[in-house]
């Protein structure tokens, strides 16, 4: 996972699965950029997929981002992922660029 | 019929012409008569003139004798008077002598000596003329020709009586006239001609006679002669009419009538007759009267057997080609439809009769084919549907999972939508598996209710824990009773211990299973034993057979052996086990079995199939990968990798691999969680498998936790908060999602999940494009 300044916005890179074992590293770097950046855009390309721990954790930034209205973006994940997004219910709260 | 309607008609015609030719003749013959009558009374005119003649001729000399007498009495003693005697004669041809006989009735002259001295008083006819004469005072007398007395000459005399006063020298003149003068005189007579010209056809003819029979006028009048005098006795009493007689043997027909015969002295004598009567008398013979008939009836005679004969031929030739063809066509084609062709066509259409029976048949069987496809089909959809029931009974190789060590495949096919065949196979606990195959006697219907006894009842004994031969033994007890239809079952049925390899079988009459054992496939050598439901309490010993991971085994039934191909050749055991050496290596059950029954269907090729087939095929999988992890997060890296390992093994696309491991991380995660609350050395059992030759991935997880199934998520909504269900029930819902098909059961105090993903589908109901 890596994270970098661009255009004013804070861009988490996240590499393969938002799963049981990553959900939580995932889940800080998330809501530390939050509350840091108004901005924050999750760049998911080199994202595998993603279970229900990372769809937890997604749901929470999206709430927080909410609360604290702040700008929360998702980019560029995969159509395995997008299938889940769907699936799940999930996407819809979701701003995706 | 015919022949007798020709005989009546024959015998019509007879009678017709019979009566009218006798009818036609007899008128004939009776207007000839009619008509001849008046021309005999002219000809008897003339006839009595000519003997008025004759007799005033007679009479003359008689006179002229009379005359000489009274000049010189004493002179006609003397021989000048014989001398003048002899010159009457002379000059007279029609007399033949002359007698003078004296009061004593002594001939006392004459131009015949001999007659002289002659006494008239010693015999009848000479007495007869004497008193006559006597008697007669002066008159002529005429006596018919006769013989006479003295030496029986055929004469006929005429006479006159000479009386004097003192009646002393009374004396009587005879003239004498012989036969042949008679004749003489006849033949010159007019009525003589008359009955030759009275005749009407060839043979008939006809003959006018006097009272007394004496022919006036004949052709045939010797001939004929006999019968005259019958007739005349007959005529007298009726004078016209006909009469019956026979001549010569042959029948004759008299057609008379009475004529009057003029009254003249010497006519009446002449026709030496009294009386005034005569006949015409018309003689037909019976068989020229029918000429015509009888000319008809020889013709007949011989024409009728060749018009019968060739009447028969036209009438056979016509009843052949008209009926007997047709009947005989019609009774080929009924015979077919007796003997259950119902495709044949009648088209019988000698004439509109036939064709119109034909027609009634052909619609008549046409309804009947209605009626029997009708039937049939109903037949049909009524057998379909049991077998529908009877297959639903069997266990189905694709929803087999739940043994990751054993995979089986099935296949079997009635030849009778429902059969006597079948196979069953289920678990028994949570390390023993069943399966078996078995043939019921008899086909069909019947074959497939007891199927479902023997089924049921061995199943139902191996459920309960017993070995193989204890479980046949008491089926087969149970099998024995209420059989009153004498069925019976060959069964081969085994119990496989997943863990040790033990195969323990009994083979109940069933040809033994077949062994796929590396590039090695033999047949098993479990012994033969009794058949089930034939005989009770017979003896069904196990056997044990220690098998190798890897190992497969053929079940089958006979149909397979048995089976025939269109020129009546088994398919045998020879070309089952080598049709097995080819298929022996496929990667998967279902491909060893299709191949083998590939190769039975090319060789059965279009032949009917004969037997129910059934085979089962099973295998001790080896390529099963079982995984036990204590239930910690710590784990899930490890238990990762394993499923990596194992999913590149398999043809899953690299979605499928993500999808497996979400499943597998959703499902970890919950058994970690909620599992083993109170425990702190929770085991899992992770196993994945694949079935239908790789096609199907099973994931297979077992815990000792809590009971939970989580197929069951409505359940857990009432247990937990909001948040928890959101997310928890978010991960059993992806797994649901991503799985075809995800199955819970608790057995043993096991919670045992099984989740299978099928290869090369996409299922994913959520998404939309």
């Amino acid at each position: 996972m890596t994270q970098e300044e661009k255009n004013g916005a804070l861009v988490i890179r996240v590499e393969g699965s938002i799963n049981t074992m990553t959900s939580l590293e995932f889940k800080d770097a998330l809501l530390e950029a939050l509350s840091a950046n108004q901005q924050v855009v999750v760049d998911m390309e080199q994202t595998d997929m993603v279970s229900s721990s990372g769809l937890r954790v997604i749901l929470l930034g999206v709430k927080t981002a909410t609360s604290q209205q702040k700008q929360l973006i998702f980019k560029n994940f995969n159509e395995d992922i997008k299938e889940v997004f769907d699936m799940t219910g999930v996407g819809e709260f979701l701003t995706v660029n | 019929m015919l022949i007798l309607t020709f005989l009546c008609a024959f015998v019509f015609v007879f009678a017709f012409l019979t009566i009218q030719e006798y009818y036609t003749m007899l008128d004939k013959k009776l207007s000839e008569i009619e008509y001849v009558k008046a021309d005999i009374q002219n000809q008897l005119t003339k006839d009595a003139a000519m003997l008025k003649r004759f007799e005033n001729n007679y009479k003359a000399t008689l006179d002229d004798l009379y005359n000489k007498w009274k000049k010189d009495a004493n002179a006609l003693e003397q021989s000048d008077l014989t001398v003048c005697l002899e010159e009457i004669v002379k000059k007279n041809a029609h007399v033949s002598e002359i007698n003078i006989i004296d009061k004593d009735g002594m001939i006392i002259n004459s131009t015949d000596g001999g007659n002289i001295g002659y006494d008239m008083k010693s015999e009848e006819q000479s007495s007869d003329f004497y008193n006559q004469a006597i008697a007669s005072k002066g008159n002529y007398i005429f006596q018919d020709l006769q013989e006479r007395g003295r030496d029986g000459k055929q004469m006929r005399y005429v006479g006159l009586a000479m009386q004097t006063d003192d009646a002393v020298n009374d004396i009587v003149f005879q003239i004498g006239i012989d036969q042949a003068t008679v004749d003489l005189i006849n033949t010159t007579s007019n009525i003589l001609s008359v009955a030759p010209y009275i005749k009407t056809n060839q043979y008939d003819f006809t003959l006018i006679v006097d009272k007394s029979g004496r022919i006036l006028s004949s052709v045939h009048a010797s001939m004929i002669y006999d019968n005259i005098q019958n007739f005349i006795e007959i005529a007298l009493k009726e004078p016209s009419g006909t009469q019956d007689a026979y001549f010569n043997g042959k029948k004759i027909l008299y057609v008379y009538d009475s004529f009057q015969i003029p009254n003249n002295e010497l006519a009446q004598s002449y026709l030496m007759t009294n009386d005034d009567t005569g006949y015409i008398i018309g003689i037909v013979y019976y068989s020229e009267m029918f000429r015509v008939r009888d000319l008809v009836v020889l013709v007949l005679a011989v024409m009728l057997p060749l018009v019968l004969i060739m009447i028969f031929l036209a009438v056979s030739k016509i009843v052949k080609t008209q009926v007997l063809d047709g009947i005989y066509m019609l009774n080929g084609g009924m015979k077919k439809i007796i003997s259950g062709d119902i495709s044949v066509k009648l088209n019988v259409d000698q004439n509109i009769e036939f064709a119109q029976l034909s027609q009634d048949i052909n619609s008549t069987v046409a309804a009947l084919k209605g009626h029997i496809e009708l039937e049939k089909h109903r037949n049909e959809q009524e057998l379909e549907l049991a077998w529908t029931i009877q297959s639903a009974t069997l266990p189905d190789y694709r929803s087999f999972i739940r043994v990751p060590e054993v995979d089986i495949y099935t296949y079997i096919t009635p030849a009778k939508n429902v059969g006597g065949d079948f196979y069953d196979f289920f678990r028994l606990g949570a390390d023993k598996f069943a399966f078996l195959i078995a043939d019921v006697s008899g086909k069909g219907i019947p074959a497939a209710l007891f199927m479902m006894n023997v089924k049921n009842s061995i199943k139902n004994y191996m459920l309960q824990g017993m070995p193989v031969s204890t479980a046949l033994t008491l089926a087969n007890n149970e099998l024995c009773k209420n059989n009153d239809e004498m069925m019976f079952a060959t069964v081969f049925a085994a119990i496989f211990d997943v863990k040790t390899g033990q195969l323990e079988c009994v083979n109940a009459g069933h040809t033994p299973p077949v062994l796929i054992r590396g590039d090695q496939v033999t047949e098993i050598n479990c012994k033969k034993r009794r058949i089930l439901a034939a005989l009770p309490d017979i003896e069904l010993k196990s056997e044990f057979f220690q098998l190798k991971r890897g190992d497969k085994l053929l079940l089958y039934t006979d149909g397979i052996t048995e089976a025939l191909n269109e020129m009546g050749k088994l398919f045998a055991k020879r070309r089952m086990l080598e049709a097995l050496q080819r298929v022996k290596y496929e990667t998967g059950l279902r491909l060893i079995g299709d191949g083998l029954l590939a190769e039975l269907d090319d060789f059965v090729g279009n032949a009917e199939q004969a037997d129910d087939i059934a085979l089962l095929l099973f295998s001790w999988e080896d390529k099963v990968k079982r995984i036990h992890v204590p239930a910690k997060m710590e784990e899930l890296p490890d238990v990762f990798d394993e499923l990596k390992a194992f999913l590149d093994q398999t043809r899953a696309s690299e979605k499928i691999k993500k999808q497996f491991t979400i499943a597998l991380e959703e499902i970890f995660v919950n058994i970690v969680s909620y599992a083993y609350v109170d425990q702190e050395d929770g085991m899992m059992e992770i196993s994945l498998y694949t079935r239908e030759d790789g096609n199907k991935i099973v994931l297979r997880i077992v815990d000792n936790g809590i009971a939970f199934d989580p197929t069951d998520i409505g359940e857990r909504i009432q247990e937990s908060d909001v948040m928890d269900v959101a997310i928890g029930g978010l991960g059993l819902f992806m797994v649901s999602n991503f799985m075809d098909d995800v199955q819970y059961e608790r057995t043993d105090d096991q919670n045992i999940l099984y989740l299978v993903k099928k290869i090369g589908e996409n299922k994913n109901k959520t998404v939309e494009e």
